[in-house]
C-alpha cells in the first residue's frame, strides 16, 4: 500500500517537474477562461435570440358582454389573419408569432419553460370592464432580463395606447362591433348607447387608458448560468480529460525508456504499479480540477465583470462546496478511468496521445462542452449523456445555479460509476498491452 | 556448495508458437560469489537469458531457480535478492541523481534514515556525489551508466545481474565501471551475472564465461581453459603493398614448419601459427625474396575472441 503512495506520488512530482506541462495543464486552461471572461462576462445562458419569429401566447378569457367580445377583437389584432387584418400593414406583429392557447395555466408554465417569451392573459370580464371604462390585460414575462418578453410587453402596450388615442379602438372596436350580428341588432334598438359613450369618452381622454397592461410578476425568477462560468467549468474538464491521458503517458512513455521494467524487476506488486500509475494520474487530475476551479473563481471576482443587481445569475463563490468537491473527486475519477480505456485500446503513447485527443475532443463536443446541449437537436442530445463531460459540466451548471449537494449526486454517481467501468476496462487492456505487468 | 543461479532446459520463445526462439533449452549453474561472464555477439540471446532470469519475461519451457527460489513460481522472493542492471539507461532524465535513487530505493522497500544512508552511499561508491542534485540529463553518459548502475546497490543485492554495463563508452569510463564490478565482487561477495559481447572485458572481469551463441550456450568454462581447450594458434596479420600474392609464394610459406593455415585477402596475408615467435623470421624472409614489402604486421595470442570464432566460423564482433 505504501509503494501504491510512493508510485502516485512520483507520478506527480515527475509531471508537474516540468514546467511545459504546468503550462499547458494550469496556465492555459486559466489564460482561456480569463479570455472567456472577459468576451462573454455578463453574457447569460438560457435565453437565446431566435431566428425566426419570437413565439408568444394569447389567452383570451373573455366571456364577452352584451354589447360583443372586445378581448376577440384584441386577439383579432394580435394574431394576423392575412383575409382580415385587424390592424393596418405597418402595424402588425410582424416580430412576434403569436399563438392562442385556451388555459391561462398552461399559457404560464410555457412562459415558465422558456417555451414562450411572453403570454398575454386577457380576463373573462374584460368586455364587460372595458364598456365601464376600465379594463386591465396581463402580460406575463419571466425573467426581468427577458428582453423579448418586455418587446412584447411594449408592443401590447402600444396597442393599448393606439387604443386609447381612438387610432386602433375606434376603427377595430367600431368595426368589430358593426361586423357583430348581435352588436348591430342592439344599436338598431338603442342597447348600446351608453356603452359606445363610455368606450368613446375613454378612448378621447388623454389622462387615461381603457386598457391596462399590468405585468405579472412572476412566482420565483429562475437563476441562470453565466456563459462565462459554463464555458469555464468546460475548459476544466475539457483539459482534465486531456491530463487523464497521463496514463498512457505514464506507462507508454516509462516502458520505451526501460524504467516501467525497472520498476517491475524491484519486489513490487504489478497491479500496485498500474494502480500507483492510475492513482497519481486521478491525483494530477485532481489537484488541475481543484487548481483551475478555485483560479476560474478569482477570475471571476477579478475579470467577471459587474452583473448587476438585476442580473440572477448565480456565482461560483457561492457554490455548494460539499457538492463541489463530491463532482470534482468523481469527475477526475471519470477522466482518469476514460484515460486508462484509452491507454489500453491505444496500445502506443503516439497512438494514444494522437487518437485520445481527438476522441477527446469529439467527447468534448458531445458532452456540451463547447455549446451547451440544450442547443443539441436530439439524438445528439442523448449522446451527450454517454459522456463524462457532460454530466460533470451540467452538474457544475446545476452547483452554479444554488442547488446543494444532494441534486448532484445522480451526476456524482454516474460520473463515479463511468470511473469504474472505464477503470476496468482500461487496466484489463494496459495488462495485456504490457505483458510484464 | 550448491550454486546460486540454476537454469534447467530454460527456453524462451517470442509470439510462440512461431515467433523466435530466443533461448534454447539453456542449463546453467552460477556459483555464489563468482563473477560469469555471458559473451555473445548482440540478438545472440543475452538479454533475454536476463529478462527471464529476473521474472520480467516468461520462460516457454523450462525453469530457473536463483538462490533456491523458482523464479517462475515465487518472482517477488528472487526480485528481493537480485539487483538488475539493463541494458538501457532506465532513469528519470527530468530528475536529478538522487530522486531517481530516491524513488528505486523506495519501490526496493527503503526509507526513512536507511534510504538516505543507501542513496548517500551509492552515490559515494560511483563518485556522483558532487553531481547528486543534477538533472540526469545534464550527465555524461559514462555519468548516467553509472547511475544506471547504483539504483541496483541501494538494497545490497546478492545476486547482480548486469546487462552490458559498459555500452557505448570511452575507455576511462569503461575502466571505472569494471573496476565498481571487481569491487563489487571483492568487497560485498556478490555474485554477478555480467554479459558483453566484449571479449576483453569477459575474459578480464569473469571467473567463468558461457559463450551463447542463436540462443544456446556452446562454451563454458574458465577463460583460460576455454582457450587451451581450442588449442588454438598465434594469428599473424601481414599487410602488404601488393593486392595478391603469387601462388608459388603461398605454396613456400605453407611448406613453413609451424605454418597451419594462410589466407590472402587484398593486401592483407593472415597466417595461424603455432608459435609466431618461431616461424615469423622465416616468413619475412620468404615474403622479402618475392619482393612483397610488408607495410605492418601483427600477432595475436588466442583469446575468447578466437575461441568464438573457432567455434561459430564468426567473428564476435561481425556476427548478427
Amino acid at each position: 500500500m505504501k509503494k501504491l503512495f510512493v508510485i502516485a506520488r512520483h507520478e506527480i512530482t515527475l509531471r508537474y517537474w516540468d514546467p511545459v506541462v504546468l503550462i499547458f495543464t494550469l496556465a492555459m486552461p486559466l489564460v482561456i477562461a480569463a479570455l472567456i471572461y472577459l468576451a462573454f462576462g455578463d453574457v447569460v445562458l438560457g435565453r437565446g435570440v431566435p431566428e425566426a419569429k419570437v413565439p408568444v401566447g394569447i389567452v383570451n378569457q373573455d366571456r364577452g358582454s352584451a354589447w360583443g367580445n372586445f378581448g376577440q377583437l384584441f386577439a383579432r389584432a394580435m394574431i394576423p389573419d392575412p383575409a382580415h387584418p385587424a390592424l393596418p400593414a405597418e402595424l402588425q406583429l410582424r416580430a412576434f408569432a403569436v399563438r392562442e392557447i385556451a388555459d391561462e395555466t398552461r399559457a404560464r408554465r410555457l412562459v415558465e419553460r422558456e417555451k414562450l417569451f411572453a403570454a398575454l392573459l386577457i380576463p373573462p370580464d374584460f368586455s364587460e370592464a372595458l364598456a365601464m371604462g376600465r379594463a386591465t390585460v396581463e402580460v406575463y414575462i419571466v425573467g426581468r432580463e427577458n428582453v423579448l418578453g418586455l418587446a412584447f410587453k411594449s408592443v401590447v402596450e402600444t396597442l393599448a395606447n393606439m387604443i386609447s388615442s381612438g387610432e386602433v379602438t375606434v376603427r377595430t372596436t367600431v368595426e368589430g362591433l358593426l361586423g357583430n350580428p348581435s352588436v348591430r341588432a342592439q344599436l338598431r334598438i338603442g342597447l348600446l348607447d351608453d356603452a359606445m359613450a363610455n368606450v368613446a369618452r375613454a378612448a378621447s381622454s388623454p389622462e387615461s387608458n381603457p386598457i391596462q397592461i399590468r405585468r405579472v410578476p412572476p412566482v420565483a425568477q429562475p437563476a441562470r448560468i453565466k456563459l462565462a462560468h459554463y464555458l469555464a467549468a468546460s475548459i476544466a474538464v475539457m483539459f482534465i480529460g486531456f491530463t487523464a491521458l497521463m496514463v498512457s503517458a505514464t506507462l507508454f512513455q516509462d516502458k520505451t525508456q526501460g524504467t516501467l521494467q525497472r520498476m517491475s524487476i524491484t519486489p513490487t506488486r504489478p497491479e500496485v504499479i498500474l494502480g500507483g500509475k492510475i492513482l497519481g494520474t486521478y491525483l494530477a487530475t485532481l489537484i488541475q480540477l481543484g487548481v483551475l476551479v478555485g483560479g476560474m473563481a478569482a477570475l471571476e471576482g477579478i475579470l467577471g465583470g459587474n452583473a448587476g443587481d438585476d442580473l440572477q445569475a448565480a456565482s461560483p463563490p457561492g457554490i455548494d462546496l460539499l457538492g463541489l468537491t463530491v463532482l470534482i473527486l468523481t469527475a477526475a475519477a471519470a477522466a482518469t478511468g476514460v484515460g486508462a480505456a484509452i491507454a489500453g485500446l491505444a496500445g502506443t503513447y503516439t497512438q494514444a496521445a494522437n487518437y485520445g485527443r481527438a476522441f477527446l475532443v469529439l467527447m468534448g463536443l458531445a458532452g456540451g462542452v463547447f455549446f451547451p446541449v440544450e442547443l443539441f437537436p436530439a439524438p445528439l442530445d442523448l449522446l451527450s449523456r454517454v459522456t463524462f463531460q457532460y454530466w460533470a459540466v451540467a452538474g457544475y451548471s446545476k452547483l452554479a445555479l444554488g442547488s446543494g449537494a444532494t441534486s448532484v449526486l445522480p451526476h456524482s454517481l454516474i460520473l463515479a460509476s463511468m470511473a469504474i467501468l472505464f477503470f476496468a476496462i482500461g487496466s484489463r487492456l494496459l495488462k495485456r498491452r504490457i505483458g510484464f505487468l | 556448495m550448491a550454486p546460486i543461479i540454476t537454469t534447467h532446459k530454460l527456453s524462451k520463445q517470442y509470439h510462440p508458437p512461431k515467433g523466435p526462439l530466443a533461448i534454447k533449452e539453456i542449463d546453467l549453474e552460477i556459483q555464489e560469489g563468482e563473477i560469469f561472464g555471458l559473451l555473445g555477439p548482440n540478438g545472440a540471446g543475452k538479454t533475454t537469458l536476463i529478462g527471464v532470469l529476473c521474472g520480467l519475461l516468461p520462460p516457454t519451457t523450462g525453469d530457473a531457480t536463483i538462490a533456491g527460489h523458482s523464479v517462475g513460481r515465487n518472482p517477488m522472493a528472487v526480485k528481493r535478492i537480485i539487483g538488475v542492471v539493463p541494458e538501457e539507461i532506465a532513469l528519470y532524465a527530468r530528475l536529478s541523481g538522487r530522486q531517481n535513487l530516491r524513488y528505486f530505493g523506495s519501490l526496493y522497500g527503503l526509507a526513512g534514515r536507511e534510504l538516505d544512508q543507501a542513496v548517500d552511499k551509492a552515490l559515494e561508491e560511483i563518485a556522483l556525489t558532487d553531481r547528486a542534485g543534477d538533472k540526469v540529463a545534464d550527465y555524461s553518459n559514462g555519468m548516467k551508466r553509472r547511475l544506471n548502475i547504483a539504483v541496483e546497490l541501494l538494497h545490497k543485492p546478492r545476486i547482480l545481474l548486469m546487462d552490458e554495463p559498459t555500452l557505448g563508452l570511452d575507455p576511462e569510463s569503461r575502466r571505472h565501471i569494471l573496476d565498481l564490478v571487481m569491487r563489487f565482487k571483492q568487497d560485498q561477495g556478490t555474485t554477478i551475472l555480467y554479459t558483453t559481447h566484449n571479449m576483453d572485458e569477459a575474459q578480464e572481469l569473469s571467473d567463468r564465461v558461457g559463450i551463447i551463441h542463436h540462443g544456446r550456450i556452446i562454451a563454458l568454462g574458465a577463460p583460460g581453459e576455454l582457450i587451451q581447450a581450442m588449442h588454438s594458434e598465434d594469428t599473424l596479420r601481414l599487410n602488404i603493398g601488393i593486392s595478391t600474392v603469387s601462388p608459388a609464394t603461398l605454396n613456400a610459406l605453407r611448406r613453413v614448419k609451424g605454418v597451419k593455415q594462410i589466407s590472402s585477402d587484398k593486401h592483407t596475408l593472415t597466417f595461424s601459427l603455432l608459435s609466431a615467435a618461431e616461424v615469423l623470421p622465416e616468413i619475412l624472409c620468404i615474403v622479402k625474396e618475392a619482393g612483397i614489402g610488408v607495410r605492418a604486421l601483427t600477432v595475436q595470442q588466442p583469446n575468447l575472441e578466437t575461441v568464438f570464432l573457432r567455434l561459430t566460423g564468426e567473428r564476435l564482433t561481425e556476427a548478427p
